[in-house]
């Protein structure tokens, strides 16, 4: 039975608010999606940068945050304000540069290189945007005789626009892939922020990851130079994580009365817990745990999320449980028992309860095993893992005869982690 | 260490440069070092500075020059055409043919026989004396107070890196909260500044220097301190980490170039 919305229309498989790979993903002159959740952080950011534009007070942001923060969804939401304003974004997306930059050049010339690049990429997009013209290829005819910032500058002079935002993307692409110090990078952003300065309405953001932070600062300092408005990305609190579902189940479902539906309560806490509150993150699990229960549940419980987790991460919970193992000194038995409980997906099982997956659950431990063999061994690793010291956080127990065990949250979050190192 | 010293003994009473000569292509490196794997023939240089490690600590004795002052740190330098005079101890502990027993039998004659390693530890002892030191008194502290009250220029060693952990206790670690004792003791400062990150092969280096952890042990606890939520490690491409100029460390397979501290006391 599919899901419902206020009217009581059933939901349409393709109307799934979440994206597989996360809001943004893209890139700045894309589209952004109208579904976006609009946090505080991003609210009291785009109020800034929209009081800076009114008064022309010179933007110059960069905004540190890991994999799937949100970084180029912000950048997105600033471009946006550029356009309100009559303005113009120009989106340097460096891993699209890198590879053609690194296989034109020496390593030695990647910097060079990569300048040439940057205005190339700046002269098309203003081109296609038609504020230059063929003629205006001329400009770069004079790039031996000039200094390439000069050339910058000519170029947007020519666009005669007041409010132009350059949006440097992924730079750690850059680090990563060509060999470029960051000093370098970092020279070359100070400079160019230099030769803008008699032009407030000009501005450059930049995104990186968390590594470049240290070594940004202490150049930013040594350069003294901290124009730069630092904007440290963090992951969402619980709370957020409600409103960030709330807002996009409601979105699709139009309900007023109960935000989360299709989504029971106590799911969002799973979510907020496996996701660690990266937003990217709460998108990949949100779509899979939506697409999955629409077929056959009018809403999701949190025993289904946990089945439906179960069932697509098993491979890394395999690998997970044996790091586990040979960390705690647990015996072969305790990691079966672990395995079995992940694989059933259920709370509060006992010994019998998870005798039952014994044989569909295809885990290699229990092939050619009796009932009563697994039985006996299943006891023996309960009874070890329940006098493991320190070992609450990973499973929480239940009762007494029979005893009862559930996985936390924190271990579907460490299995969903170490999908990615995998 | 062993073959330095027999390569000493073999060639009693000729040059050093015979002896450097006898020894090359006789080792290898243990590590992989600056982009060098593990297993290159060692340098002339790095041998040249292991032996002048045993000549500090009074293992052979030489007739040329001796030492020469460098600038910021006194540094012993032995000529290579002075001729070498072996110690009788260095002589009677090559005989054993074990490497344990061998190790175990140099550092008591090291104890025993070196000048530095005996004005060393009645040095400490007069320190403790005095200033009342404790068993466990960090070596930074140490080193200040053995140069100013006991006129040492440098403490810890002239170039070669295994007399400085001679001259150091080391530290013991042996399960993971320790290892993050020490992480957070001595890389809590810069974490706070980078939004909890550390360049990890900077601890493994400086915990080699340090103490007896083999690198086994390390990685163990490294994974069990992020099993337990205590750290996150990151991994790192090897392009990244040479234009940043840190090493990646190895862990079961996966390079890793930094840890990130998740303690709220850290994290910023």
């Amino acid at each position: 039975m599919p899901y419902q919305d206020v009217n009581r229309k059933p939901i349409a498989a393709a109307q799934n608010p979440y994206v597989v790979s996360g809001a943004a993903a893209s890139v700045v002159d894309q589209e952004y999606s109208p579904r976006l959740v609009r946090t505080k952080f991003i609210n009291d950011l785009l109020d800034e940068v929209q009081q800076s534009i009114k008064i022309r007070r010179p933007i110059k942001l960069f905004f540190v945050g890991e994999y799937g923060y949100g970084k180029t969804t912000l950048l997105n939401l600033i471009a946006q304000e550029f356009n309100h304003n009559d303005g113009v974004c120009v989106p340097i997306k460096f891993q699209e540069i890198v590879t053609p930059v690194a296989a034109s050049s020496q390593p030695e010339k990647h910097f060079e290189s990569l300048l040439g690049a940057i205005l190339l990429k700046l002269y098309n997009v203003l081109l296609r945007e038609g504020l230059l013209t063929k003629s205006d290829k001329k400009i770069f005819e004079k790039t031996e005789y000039i200094n390439l910032f000069d050339v910058f500058f000519e170029l947007l002079q020519h666009t005669q626009k007041v409010y132009i935002l350059i949006a440097f993307d992924e730079v750690e692409a850059l680090f990563s892939n060509l060999s470029i110090e960051p000093s370098y990078f970092l020279s070359f952003l100070h400079s160019l922020s230099e030769k803008f300065s008699p032009r407030p309405g000009w501005a450059l953001c930049v995104s990186v990851t968390e590594e470049y932070y240290a070594q940004i600062i202490s150049e930013a300092r040594q350069l003294q130079e901290a124009r730069f408005n630092f904007k440290i990305l963090k992951s969402l609190r619980p709370q957020e994580v409600k409103e960030y579902i709330e807002t996009k189940n409601s979105s699709v479902t139009l309900m007023t009365d109960n935000k989360v539906y299709p989504f029971e309560e106590d799911v969002i806490d799973f979510v907020a817990v496996v996701s660690g509150g990266i937003p990217r993150f709460v998108e990949t699990i949100c779509q899979l745990i939506w697409a999955e229960a629409e077929l056959s549940h009018t809403s999701v419980s949190l025993e289904t999320a946990r089945r439906i987790f179960s069932n697509s991460y098993r491979v890394y919970a395999e690998a997970y449980f044996s790091e586990l193992r040979s960390s705690y000194a647990l015996s072969e038995e305790a990691e079966a028992f672990l395995n079995i409980l992940f694989f059933s997906g259920e709370r509060r099982q006992s010994i019998k309860d998870l005798l039952r997956w014994k044989d569909v659950c295809q885990i290699t431990y229990f092939d050619g095993l009796a009932d009563p063999q697994a039985k006996y061994r299943l006891k023996k690793a309960s009874k070890e893992l329940r006098s493991k010291h320190n070992f609450a956080q990973y499973i929480d127990v239940f009762g007494q005869n029979p005893y009862r065990y559930t996985l936390t949250n924190l271990v579907f979050k460490d299995i969903f982690k170490n999908r990615e190192r995998l | 260490m062993r073959i330095l010293a027999k390569g000493l003994v073999a060639n009693n009473g000729q040059t050093l440069k015979t002896t450097l000569s006898w020894l090359e292509g006789k080792l290898v490196t243990h590590k992989a070092y600056r982009g060098k794997p593990a297993g290159t023939p060692m340098s002339g240089t790095t041998i040249k500075n292991y032996l002048t490690g045993f000549y500090v600590l009074d293992l052979f004795k030489a007739d040329g020059k001796l030492y020469s002052e460098t600038i910021p740190r006194p540094r012993a330098s032995v000529s290579v055409n002075a001729k070498i005079e072996v110690s009788k101890p260095l002589e009677i502990v090559l005989q054993n043919s074990s490497v344990e027993v061998f190790e175990e039998n140099f550092t008591r004659t090291c104890s025993q026989y070196s000048q530095v390693v005996i004005d060393y530890k009645s040095n400490r002892w007069s320190l403790q004396e005095k200033y009342h030191i404790n068993d466990n008194c960090p070596p930074a502290q140490l080193k200040e107070l053995l140069t100013k009250y006991c006129e040492y220029s440098y403490v810890g060693h002239p170039g070669v890196g295994y007399l400085e952990i001679f001259y150091n206790e080391k530290i013991q670690i042996d399960n993971y909260l320790n290892l993050f004792d020490f992480i957070v003791e001595n890389y809590g400062d810069v974490a706070e500044k980078s939004l909890g990150l550390i360049p990890l092969a900077n601890i493994l280096n400086h915990l080699r220097q340090v103490s007896d952890y083999t690198d086994e042990d390390f990685n163990k606890h490294l994974i069990q301190l992020q099993l337990t939520h205590r750290i996150e490690l990151r991994t790192t491409k090897s392009q990244l980490a040479r234009n940043m100029g840190i090493d990646l460390v190895d862990i079961r397979g996966v390079k890793y170039g930094f840890i990130k501290i998740l303690e709220s006391a850290i994290a910023v």
